[in-house]
């Protein structure tokens, strides 16, 4: 026998628990949402801080790479995919004195079969310490002015400590710095001095062989840093008609970042849509279905107010049941969506081919409660006109013949 | 005097014509009071009891209860009023359907800001309208005389100076309905004021003061 107290909550609870089938479908359509707007506003932030960062480290103006692996560079940089590939480091000095080139500095990728300390296989990227603007800075910043021979720095994603030795192609590195994440494919990268690259292909006797014709100065790739009074474009194609024939070719930093900036605006305003066509749905469903059930509960309302309920409780109830919806809504959705946003985050990166760099716990937790409010306030919102419509007419109010 | 209804009407629009559902009624209850209405559907009975029970707002007229005069009050003074001093049956199946026999009974006594248990009472009230044993019942579960019989239980939950009702003995069987009418006389000899309306002649005989409602006027009658 119940001796609780009827509240307007526990009328609410009573008469969403009287409609089993109604309240689950609302509670579903509201958890949507709130889904599609706490995980959209998640991968949105994710991909912005990726991209961000990823122009950040990307660092030089022109990259020159062996022509036709424009596209393995930029896989390396947005998904971290080993590739190796190479061309005569002689190209470095003409280049250099190309009119407008401010500094030239060389890198070295080549792409590991296995390590000991991770199952995939990784990037390895020489640079040259003495030129590099790039990754040298922040080793200077956070290591020491520079990494010796054997010495590694390894990416966010790698999953080695400072002190760990990582082993590949048969010889022992020991990592001094692990780099912050970047969302970029980076991550999965580690990076050692030149001379250390070097010595992994030609102490290597498959690789060697295989790479002999590139010579004892073989590099991936360079990169350019142009003159600020200098056009950027105009620098490219310069290099590019005077050393083009010697099989390499140019890409313009901020053409691929623009055009991978198009791609993500374009995604991004997929999801916006996919919010705002929610949020209006969520509105729209709810609306109609309180106006409904305002209909259908004429009786109720009628008796509720004939022992006595006053306008303003009525509209209580429906607010509070409205309410009620949104909040199980929300929580259930945006529970959801950390199930899948976060223990999915690396699958989800790979799988979008994008810079993907989650947020702050801070900033994720101020999401979170912006996309609660945001979705809690659907439920309300929506049965604002019913609400209304009780205070105002007499039709709710007055005890019809049968 | 406990209600005093004077010239009461209610106007209403059907199209370009308007007419009056209730028209100059006048009416005076005192305490012990059982006073029957009947009259024709569509008569104005319903229309009536509204707007006495303070749920429909007279077109002119006054209706005062305590010496409370309606027109002066705003819906939260009303619904107290109601709430406090008046004990609605309303026509039909008249039960919040989601709530338990126990729990219709006991809501009205929440609706208004009060301290307290009202358990005990809500179950001495469904004994005394001989079901107790229904209490955790939910209204699909009971038979209309048993909904009827909860219906006047919760009327008087809170002690009211009047129980008013409406067709409290429709689609009930007769001795179902004569029960239901002996209940009301004894609700009347314990203080209680009753104004009901019935199509049923047959139980006016119950009431002391007989009125007919014709084409919204209020007419006082006589016991045949």
């Amino acid at each position: 026998m119940s001796d609780k107290n009827l509240t307007t909550i526990a009328l609410s609870i009573q008469n969403l628990k009287r409609k089993p089938f109604r309240s689950t479908c609302l509670i579903i359509l509201v958890s949507i949402f709130s889904f599609v707007l706490f995980g959209g506003s998640i991968l949105a932030v994710n991909l912005t801080n990726g991209m961000d960062n990823m122009s950040k480290r990307l660092g030089a103006d022109i990259l020159v790479v062996p022509a036709g692996y424009d596209k393995s560079v930029q896989d390396i940089l947005l998904t971290g995919h080993p590739s190796s590939f190479y061309i005569n480091g002689s190209i470095q000095d003409k280049i250099a004195r190309v009119n407008g080139v401010k500094t030239v500095s060389p890198q070295l990728y080549i792409a590991t079969l296995s390590a000991t300390c991770c199952s995939a296989s990784l990037q390895l990227i020489g640079f040259d310490p003495n030129s590099d603007f790039v990754i040298q800075p922040w080793i200077s910043k956070r290591v020491r002015s520079n990494i010796l021979n054997n010495e590694i720095v390894v990416g966010g994603n790698v999953g080695a400590k400072p002190g760990d030795v990582l082993k590949f192609y048969g010889r022992k590195y020991r990592v001094v710095a692990c780099m912050d994440k970047t969302g970029t494919g980076l991550d999965a990268s580690v990076f050692m001095n030149m001379n250390t690259a070097r010595k992994v292909i030609f102490n290597n006797e498959k690789l060697s062989s295989q790479y002999a014709n590139f010579g004892k100065t073989l590099i991936s790739s360079l990169s350019i840093k142009v003159e600020k009074s200098y056009d950027i474009n105009e620098v490219a194609s310069n290099i590019l008609k005077n050393y083009g024939e010697k099989g390499i070719d140019v890409i313009v930093s901020k053409n691929m970042l623009s055009s991978i900036s198009n791609n993500l605006h374009t995604f991004l305003l997929f999801i916006d849509a996919l919010i705002i066509v929610f949020w209006l749905l969520a509105i729209i469903v709810l609306t109609t279905v309180f106006a409904v059930i305002l209909n259908e509960r004429k009786r109720e309302i009628s008796i509720l107010r004939s022992i006595g309920a006053t306008r303003k409780k009525i509209s209580r109830i429906i607010l509070c049941e409205s309410s009620l919806i949104s909040l199980i809504g929300s929580l259930v959705g945006i529970f959801f969506a950390c199930l899948i946003l976060f223990p999915f985050n690396a699958f989800i990166s790979t799988s979008l081919k994008l810079p993907y760099l989650l947020p702050s716990f801070l900033e994720i937790l101020v999401f979170l409660l912006a996309s609660f409010l945001i979705s809690f306030s659907v439920g309300p919102i929506a049965s604002i006109f019913a609400a209304f419509k009780i205070g105002k007419s007499e039709t709710y109010t007055m005890m019809q013949e049968d | 005097m406990l209600l005093n209804i004077e010239k009461l009407r209610k106007e209403y629009k059907r199209g370009n014509t308007s007419f009056f559902a209730v028209d100059s009624a006048c009416l005076s209850v005192e305490h012990h009071d059982f006073i029957c209405i009947t009259g024709r559907s569509g008569s104005g009975k319903s229309t009536f009891l509204n707007m006495v029970a303070g749920l429909l707002t007279p077109t002119s007229g006054t209706i005062a209860l305590h010496g409370n005069d309606y027109s002066t009050m705003n819906d939260k003074q009303i619904s107290k009023l109601r709430n406090e001093s008046i004990g609605f049956i309303p026509q039909g199946q008249c039960l919040l359907p989601n709530l338990t026999v126990l729990d219709n009974v006991r809501l009205p006594f929440y609706l208004s800001k009060r301290n307290g248990d009202i358990h005990e009472k809500a179950m001495s009230l469904l004994k005394k309208v001989g079901i107790a044993d229904l209490a955790d019942m939910y209204p699909a579960q009971l038979s209309g005389g048993e909904s009827r019989r909860v219906s006047i239980a919760r009327a008087l939950i809170n002690s009211p100076s009047i129980v008013i009702a409406d067709e409290p003995t429709s689609n009930l069987d007769k001795e179902t309905a004569k029960e239901i009418m002996k209940l009301f006389s004894h609700i009347t000899s314990t203080g209680i004021a009753m104004l009901l309306v019935t199509h049923n002649l047959e139980f006016v005989e119950y009431g002391n003061k007989i009125y007919s409602m014709d084409a919204g006027k209020l007419i006082e009658g006589s016991r045949a």
